[in-house]
This record gives C-alpha cells, sequence and structure tokens, in this order.
C-alpha cells in the first residue's frame, strides 16, 4: 500500500469532508437510479421500481455509516468526533461533570502523590555512576540480636579490599560523622561522610572546583589533613568563593585543608545530606576514642565494591565464602555468629530491610488511596450507567440507523476517559497541593534529609496511565451494557423491557454494594487510627512531664572525653536547676518515645532460667540522678540514683516493673544483680524499681527497661531534660543562654520545648489518622451519593409498579418501606462485606495501632450504624417520592 | 430468492472488483452488475458490502475513483485500477489459486 495515498486519504478525510459526503450521496443516488431504471426495464411500474431498488440498496443510512467507518478508519476523524461529542454531553449535564472530575481529581490526586513519594524515596537514581556493577558488603549477624543485613567493620572492609582483589576492582567504606565546625559567629554542627580515599573515584564524582581525594597522598598518618565540602556549604558558608580552595576549616579542633567542592547534586550516599568529606582513616583526629580503626567486631560502616569486568555475583560471592570460612578460623569470638553477605547494589536504595518498611508503608498508603479511587471508580460507573440506560432510547435508534456497535462503545468511551483525563489533570494539580502540606510537615529533624519528591516525568506518566485505566474502567461496563444489541428489542418493546431492566438494576447494585462494602473498609480503618489516636493522648507513657525543655546534644565528635562530659552534665544541670521556674534537670542519653533504640545484652544472676544462662536484649539508657524526678517516673520500690552512684560507688541499676516481675516472678527483685555483658564484669545490684513506660512507640505492650546511672563514659547524644513550672516557651531563651554560658565550644543540635517534643512522637500516628479518616470520610460521601443515585432512579423506573401497589391498597408507609428496605438490603450486604475485609486487613494495622486491638468493636459498631444512618438519608427523599405517587397518573404515564 | 444464490466468501469480493474494473474504468452499479453477469447471478453483490469495499480499495490506493458521465446520461464516479493495484490482484489471485488448489486436493484425497 502507497503511504503517500494513504495520507492524501486521510486529508481528505480529515479537512474535506463536506465534499466527500455529497460525493457520497451523488454515488448512491447514481447507484440508486441505475437500479430502478434496470427495475422499471423489467416492467416495473416506477412506484414498485423504487420499492424495490430501496428494499436492496438496504438502507441508505447504513451504506453510508459503513463507507464512512472504514473510509474514517484510521481512527483519526472519528476520535474528533467522539471528543466533540463527549464535550458536548459533558457540557449539558456540567453538575455531572464536575462531580464525576472532582471525585476522580481527589482520587488520582491521592495516588499521585503517595505514588511520588515512593518514588521520589526507593526510585530515586544512584549517584553512582555504574551502580549495576557495585554491590554492597552486609553483615548477617546470628546471635542474640539477629541482623539479616547488619554493618560491617573497617577490618572487614580491610579484608575485602585485600583479598578479594580477584571479583573486587573497587571497594570503598563510609560512615556518619558529626563533628564541629568552629567559627567566629559560633560553633555548628556538620553533617558528614567518613570514606576511603578510593570513594569519589570509585562512583563517578567529579569536582566541580579543586580536586577530590587521592589514595597516594590522601588520608595517610601524618600527612595534612584535607577536607571535600559540598556544593550547599560552598554556598551557605564561603559565598561561593573559589579561593576556598588551599584554606583550613577547624573540625573539633583540627584544622582541615580544603582541597575540593562536591558537584550541586551530590550529597553523599545517606539519605541526610553530607556537607563534609574526610578520609576516614582521619577520625580519630576528630574522636580520639574512637574504635572504628582498630575493633574488629565494630560494626558500623557500610561497603561498596565494584565487580571485576566479567565477573558474576556468584563469583563473587563464592569468593567472600571462603573469606568468611578464613574470618571464623582467624577471629573465631568475632565471626563465628557473623558472616559477610553481598547485595548487589541496584536492587537496594537505603538499606535492604529500611527498603522493605518503606515499601511495606507505601504500599499500604496505595492500598488506601487505590480502594478510594476504585470507589470514586464504581461511582462513576453507576452514575454513567445510569445516564447511559436513560439515553438507551437514542443509543437504540442510534444502533437501528447502523451505527456499528463498536463505535458506540467507543463514543462512550472517549467520554469517560475524558471525564478521567480532566479528573487526572485537576489531581495531578491537587496532588502537588498535597504535597507541599506533607512535606511542610516534615518533622523539624535538625539534619537535613534530601528527599527528591516531586512530580517529574515519571510521576506524571504514572497519573496518565492512572487516568486512562480509570477512564476505560468505568466507561467500558456501561458501555458495554448498553450496547447490548437486545437494546434493539427494547426500542421497540417498551414494556417488555421492565423485565429485563430488572437485571440490568442487579449489576448497578452490585456497583453499589461494592461502594459500600470498601467504604466500609475504609472507615473502619480510620475509625480505628482515630480511635487510636485518642487513645494516645490518654496512654499513660509512664512519666508525667508536662512543661519544660528538652535540649540536645551530639557529643561523640565534640573532643569530650567522657570524664569531660561528665563534668559538663554537672555545671550545666547546676546552671540551668537555678533558672527561675525550673524545678529539676537532667541528662540522659535516650529519650521515651525517642527515634533511637538502645539494648544490651542482660544476664540476670542467681537463677536457673535460659535468660539468666542466654542473656537477654534489654532496651536500655544511661541517666543523671536527677531524672526519674524530672521525667515525673515513679519510683515504686527501693530507692533513685544518687551522684555517688555516678561516681566510685558500687555499681547499681533501676530496673522497671516489667524487668522485676519477668525474672523474680515472686517480687523479690530489689536487691538481686544483674550482670551486663562479658562474664568478668562486676555484677550491678538492683537498687530501684520503677513503674512500667512506653520507651518504643505509644502502642506497645510493658516492656522491661533497665536504667544504668550515667558514670562519665564516652557519650553519643544526649539529652538535657529540664521540669519547669511555666511554660517551655518561655525558658528556651535562658536555658540557650545558660548552656552558652557553660561551654561555649559544645553548639545545640536542638532545643525545644516538652509540649512540641510530645507531639513528634504522635506526629506518625497522627499524620495516617488525618489522611485516613479524610480518605474514608470522602468514600463514603461518594458511596452515599451512589447509593443515593441507584435508589433515586430505581423509583424513576418504579412508579408504574408503586402506582399498581397502591391502587391495590398499598399503604404510603409501606411504600417508604419497600424502597428503603431495598437500600438498606443493598447496604447490609456491603456493609458485612467491608467489615469482613477491615477484619481481615486488619493484622497489617496491628503494629500502628495505639492501645486498641485491631478487632476493636467500638469502631466496628460505629461504622456498622454510621451505614445505616446513610442509608436511611440516602434513601429517604427517593422513598418520599414514591409514596407521594398519584396511583392514576402512575398508571397512565408511558 | 437470495437464499439460492451464494454470498460471496470473505475476502474475494476486492479481487473481484479489482478483476472487473481491470478491463475499463467503471461505476458502482456497473460493477455490480458485471459480476453477477459474469457468474451467472451465481453470487450476488450486495450495496453495504460493495461501497464499503470500493472505498476501502481507494483508500489503499488500489484504485482510484473519477467523476464522469454514466451510459444513462448521469453524473457516476467510475473507479480504475491503479499500477498498485495490478499488483496487488496478481497478488491476491495467487493466493486465490493455491487456496483452490489445496482444498481440492483434500477433497479428491477423500
Amino acid at each position: 500500500m502507497s503511504l503517500h495515498a494513504r495520507f492524501r486519504s486521510t486529508l481528505r478525510t480529515l479537512f474535506g469532508k463536506e465534499e466527500l459526503a455529497v460525493e457520497l450521496d451523488d454515488e448512491l443516488k447514481h447507484f440508486l437510479d441505475s437500479l430502478i431504471e434496470k427495475n422499471m426495464a423489467r416492467g416495473m411500474t416506477r412506484a414498485e421500481a423504487e420499492r424495490a431498488a430501496r428494499l436492496e440498496l438496504g438502507g441508505v443510512e447504513q451504506v453510508k455509516e459503513k463507507v464512512r467507518e472504514i473510509r474514517l478508519g484510521t481512527g483519526l476523524d472519528t476520535f474528533g468526533q467522539d471528543l466533540r461529542y463527549a464535550l458536548r454531553t459533558l457540557r449539558a449535564r456540567p453538575g455531572f461533570a464536575l462531580i464525576a472530575i472532582l471525585s476522580l481529581a481527589l482520587g488520582i490526586g491521592a495516588n499521585t502523590a503517595i505514588f511520588s513519594i515512593y518514588s521520589g524515596i526507593l526510585l530515586g537514581r544512584s549517584p553512582i555512576e555504574d551502580v549495576d556493577r557495585f554491590v554492597e558488603v552486609y553483615t548477617r549477624e546470628t546471635d542474640t540480636d539477629f541482623l539479616e543485613h547488619g554493618l560491617s567493620s573497617y577490618a572487614d572492609y580491610l579484608d575485602v579490599r585485600e583479598q578479594l582483589t580477584d571479583v573486587f576492582e573497587d571497594v570503598i567504606i563510609y560512615n556518619t560523622t558529626m563533628p564541629i565546625l568552629e567559627r567566629a559567629e559560633g560553633n555548628e554542627y556538620l553533617f558528614g561522610e567518613v570514606v576511603s580515599a578510593n570513594y569519589f573515584e570509585a562512583i563517578g564524582i567529579k569536582p566541580v572546583f579543586g580536586r577530590i581525594f587521592d589514595p597516594a597522598t590522601d588520608g595517610l598518618v601524618g600527612a595534612a589533613p584535607t577536607v571535600v565540602i559540598s556544593h550547599q556549604l560552598w554556598e551557605s558558608h564561603f559565598g561561593r568563593d573559589p579561593g576556598v580552595i588551599g584554606r583550613t576549616i577547624t573540625l573539633t579542633g583540627t584544622d582541615f585543608t580544603v582541597i575540593g567542592i562536591a558537584p550541586p547534586e551530590f550529597t553523599g550516599l545517606f539519605p541526610m545530606e553530607a556537607q563534609i568529606w574526610y578520609p576516614i582513616t582521619l577520625r580519630p583526629l576528630i574522636n580520639p576514642r574512637s574504635t572504628e580503626l582498630t575493633y574488629r567486631g565494630e560494626r558500623s560502616s557500610f561497603i561498596k565494591a565494584r565487580l571485576r569486568a566479567g565477573t558474576t555475583l556468584e563469583q563473587a560471592r563464592g569468593a567472600l565464602a571462603a573469606l568468611n570460612t578464613r574470618l571464623t578460623e582467624t577471629w573465631p569470638e568475632i565471626h563465628s555468629d557473623a558472616e559477610l553477605v553481598l547485595v548487589p547494589s541496584n536492587t537496594i536504595t537505603l538499606h535492604p530491610e529500611l527498603d522493605g518498611l518503606i515499601t511495606g508503608f507505601t504500599l499500604f498508603l496505595m492500598a488506601m488511596v487505590g480502594l478510594v479511587l476504585l470507589v470514586a471508580c464504581t461511582n462513576l460507573a453507576s452514575l454513567l450507567l445510569a445516564r447511559a440506560l436513560a439515553r438507551r432510547r437514542e443509543i437504540g435508534i442510534r444502533l437501528a440507523m447502523g451505527a456499528g456497535r463498536f463505535r458506540l462503545i467507543r463514543q462512550l468511551l472517549t467520554e469517560s476517559i475524558l471525564l478521567a483525563l480532566l479528573g487526572g489533570a485537576a489531581g495531578v494539580v491537587l496532588a502537588h497541593g498535597l504535597l507541599q502540606l506533607l512535606l511542610a510537615v516534615q518533622p523539624p529533624v535538625p539534619i537535613h534529609i534530601s528527599l527528591d519528591i516531586g512530580l517529574d516525568l515519571r510521576v506524571l506518566c504514572f497519573s496518565l496511565v492512572l487516568s486512562l485505566v480509570t477512564g476505560v474502567i468505568f466507561g467500558l461496563l456501561p458501555a458495554l451494557q448498553t450496547t447490548r444489541p437486545e437494546l434493539m428489542q427494547a426500542l421497540r418493546d417498551e414494556y417488555g423491557l421492565t423485565i429485563r431492566r430488572l437485571r440490568r438494576v442487579g449489576l448497578r447494585s452490585a456497583l453499589v454494594v461494592a461502594q459500600v462494602a470498601v467504604s466500609a473498609l475504609l472507615m473502619v480503618s480510620a475509625g480505628l487510627f482515630l480511635r487510636s489516636l485518642s487513645r494516645a493522648s490518654r496512654v499513660d507513657t509512664g512519666f508525667d512531664l508536662r512543661q519544660g525543655v528538652v535540649a540536645t546534644f551530639i557529643l561523640h565528635e565534640s573532643g569530650l572525653s567522657g570524664t569531660e562530659s561528665h563534668a559538663f552534665f554537672e555545671r550545666l544541670i547546676n546552671r540551668v536547676s537555678n533558672l527561675p521556674g525550673v524545678e529539676a534537670a537532667a541528662v540522659t542519653d535516650r529519650m521515651p518515645l525517642g527515634y533511637g533504640i538502645s539494648t544490651t545484652t542482660i544476664y540476670p544472676r542467681g537463677l536457673a532460667t535460659e535468660a539468666a544462662a542466654e542473656g537477654v536484649s534489654t532496651d536500655f539508657s544511661r541517666v543523671t540522678a536527677g531524672y526519674f524526678r524530672t521525667m515525673g517516673i515513679p519510683i515504686r520500690a527501693g530507692r533513685s540514683f544518687t551522684p555517688i552512684d555516678q561516681g566510685e560507688g558500687e555499681p547499681v541499676v533501676i530496673v522497671n516493673e516489667a524487668f522485676a516481675s519477668e525474672y523474680w516472678p515472686a517480687g523479690d527483685a530489689l536487691g538481686q544483680f544483674v550482670r551486663v555483658g562479658d562474664p568478668g564484669e562486676e555484677p550491678r545490684r538492683i537498687v530501684g524499681i520503677t513503674g512500667n513506660g512506653k520507651y518504643r512507640s505509644l502502642g506497645e505492650q510493658p516492656r522491661p527497661y533497665i536504667y544504668f546511672p550515667e558514670r562519665s563514659e564516652d557519650q553519643y547524644i544526649c539529652f538535657l531534660v529540664v521540669r519547669a513550672a511555666r511554660d517551655g516557651l518561655e525558658l528556651l531563651g535562658p536555658v540557650r543562654e545558660a548552656i552558652r554560658s557553660v561551654d561555649r565550644h559544645i553548639p545545640l543540635l536542638d532545643l525545644t520545648t516538652v509540649a512540641r517534643h510530645m507531639e513528634l512522637m504522635i506526629f506518625m500516628p497522627r499524620l495516617l489518622a488525618a489522611l485516613l479518616s479524610g480518605l474514608g470520610l470522602f468514600s463514603l460521601i461518594l458511596g452515599a451519593t451512589g447509593l443515593y443515585g441507584v435508589i433515586a432512579y430505581d423509583v424513576s423506573r418504579r412508579v408504574r409498579e408503586v402506582g399498581i401497589r397502591m391502587s391495590l391498597g398499598a399503604q404510603r408507609v409501606q411504600v417508604i418501606r419497600l424502597i428503603i428496605g431495598d437500600g438498606l438490603k443493598l447496604v447490609v450486604i456491603g456493609t458485612v462485606i467491608g467489615l469482613g475485609l477491615a477484619w481481615l486487613a486488619s493484622g497489617a494495622l496491628t503494629s500502628m495501632l495505639i492501645g486498641i486491638v485491631p478487632v476493636d468493636p467500638v469502631t466496628y459498631t460505629l461504622v456498622a450504624v454510621l451505614f445505616l444512618a446513610v442509608t436511611l438519608v440516602a434513601t429517604w427523599r427517593p422513598a418520599r417520592a414514591a409514596a407521594a405517587v398519584n396511583p392514576v397518573d402512575a398508571l397512565h404515564q408511558d | 430468492m437470495s437464499d439460492q444464490k451464494a454470498d460471496l466468501l470473505r475476502g474475494t469480493l476486492s479481487m473481484l472488483i479489482l478483476k472487473t474494473v481491470t478491463l475499463e474504468p467503471m461505476h458502482g452499479f456497473g460493477i455490480m452488475q458485471r459480476i453477477e453477469q459474469i457468474t451467472e447471478g451465481a453470487f450476488q453483490v450486495r450495496p453495504g458490502s460493495l461501497f464499503p469495499t470500493l472505498h476501502r480499495l481507494e483508500q489503499e490506493g488500489w484504485i482510484e475513483g473519477e467523476w464522469g458521465e454514466s451510459e444513462n446520461k448521469r453524473r457516476a464516479k467510475f473507479y480504475r485500477i491503479t499500477d498498485e493495484g495490478l499488483n496487488q490482484l496478481a497478488v491476491e489471485k495467487d493466493n486465490w489459486s493455491r487456496a483452490v488448489g489445496a482444498v481440492t486436493r483434500v477433497l479428491e484425497a477423500g
């Protein structure tokens, strides 16, 4: 076939339409005339000849329609026609169009927003140039704290780098660092990465100014310390001055020479934005007590390795297995329960387990918003179906006129897809707004987290596909229904339709049931979260601290030794306690319900139990003497810590009631001993028992907990908690001043009121509850309108039936009961299905709920009652309308 | 009456039309009459298939329509075959005889 001819013909079809129509008329007229002449030549009269000719031609319009379909086979022109037709029908009912577009916009918008979060976090492009050839080296730890993908140590890094040269060509190690940048304007924490000297070269990052690390010169012991700074730091602290190369900056007392500036798009391999990079071998300059480089068991770093060209993952795994054997033989006490494992870098974004968590969470959200979209779809499908059935006479006529069924379906689909696309466009705008909202409520963590969340091309493609699929889903069913060939019959036999119509109402009823079920599911989830949220504010956290402030410090790279930080705490607590309105102050290394979790292995002594022999992993914190009074944690038995416990006194601990009753059920825990860590360690006496509290999350069951007195250990993160008799906001300034006057060298990471700190704890449950109740409410409204639509439509179709019933003596009340009963039936079925689904899905919710079981009878009952109420409202008007039918008029209708 | 006349086999109509307009340019009615004549009325061409097929062939570029005056002094659209149409006809003829040959062999083999 000639493309040229096809092109010319299509052009003609598109632009010479009038002319073509006239030509086709003429052509068919000639044919008809010839046929008539032929018939007359056979001896028919003119009238007979004409009739016979028309019969043979079999409908001029039908032939024309077929020819048009052939000619417009390219679909272009038909599409234009369908589009104009669709626009016309939408304009004719702007209310319907608006509702449809709005509900689709909400559904598609919510989906787009969630997807862009998922895509931003987990589908982001790796900054590594040829990430497909990289693998990560994790440590699989099979001792008490089982870790599938634990971090690895510096010693492991050296072994992999030096012993696996056959399979790996570049091996890099990196870890976080948070030194103090010393400046005249005031010191501050910098977040950065300590890296192997080959880091930048291996992952293919080139500096915008200066140079990257050279393994031959940088990071060597005795050489001048060097640092690469981020583009952002260069902008914010050095005014984009290229002259910064070669200058020195002071990090925790050590001068580093700036050698290069990283490109703007590179912020390190952690999700937190790195501001500096320095060689890992220089860490002791910042933190002389770090055992990272010397202790083989300190597994705190990430290792990545690039496979040699032609080396497969399996070969690398084989080589690693051999290394594991050697390690276990050489270092049995460190490596017997730990083996190195490989994971391809392109299969993970942050960390295998973390990725899984995020994926699970976003999938849960996607499922929720997906259900809402489904409700919107079914709602629109039943609205369209109702409309299409109302238009069945028109459709029947068009079918009779020779319109192809396919063509009609396509036309109806064009309408629904147009709606979906408009809804999708509005949804993308909505998603943009939603994202701004979500990102605005990001918890104010002091470190900037680089989240590349936005409406990029991938997200837009997702929305487009979603809109198209949506349009087809809710458009196809009504289109197929209404263009069924028996409608031709319906045209002729309006009465006969009554029976068939009942079946069609069946489909609409099924849609309503589905809608009700899904909204019930969403409402139950929303209800559970709302109830758990209201519980959250009443849940007993085990401490009673309402007013005050919390200050956060990072001390492990502050240059302070354990003894120095002990002295720092003492002066800090003294100074702050003397501020007006302050009741008590203390320092702890872990806030209950905070972000971090720390556990240690505890061996209860003198017991013949497995726990005593094997040890139990237990949550703990180190606290100063005034901690329990400051936090308002009740001491149930024994005593609190004293300054002597923090000094040279006998080693002691305080445990909570859950710990005491777990190991000494007889209630004689006080005075017993526990051992921590190595068998050689001196046992510690239990001197106090506190009330139970919530430590990791508000929803947790009572958990054993152990407190150690702060005893000049090296500190990592620590919190100064101030209990006050006045509003924390008024104390922020005085506390800041007090801290500065104690040591102006140590910067504050964060300073906030107790109230704000508490808010952060219930941030996630609150966000989820808000999100889900919004979705649930929205789907409830959709479900109710759907129900109303179906009942109202059904009533309008049953006017004759109602008329007959009433003329046979049925009372208005009976009619109302009949109509409401029909609606109720659908809702009861839908609600039961929805509650059943919610019950099935409840397992997924358990971990996110606070203080209530997922199968919460109150929530289930409330949802059921709510749906019954909605049914009554949705069916009341149609039922009244039915009851108001005048039997005489009704029987005369049609 | 149409019951005794065989409907054209699917796909053969376009071949017959191409063949018919090889001889001389013809209008739709003429093509219909010629096919019925040659097949001695065995095949009936329905207008409902004739016109769509004509327009499809035209769109494919195998035949060209041209307006002229018919034998009864009326304005009519005459179709003539193009070079591409001739090629296409050769292809379809070839396919047809192969199909007929195959079917015949099957029948005779029984």
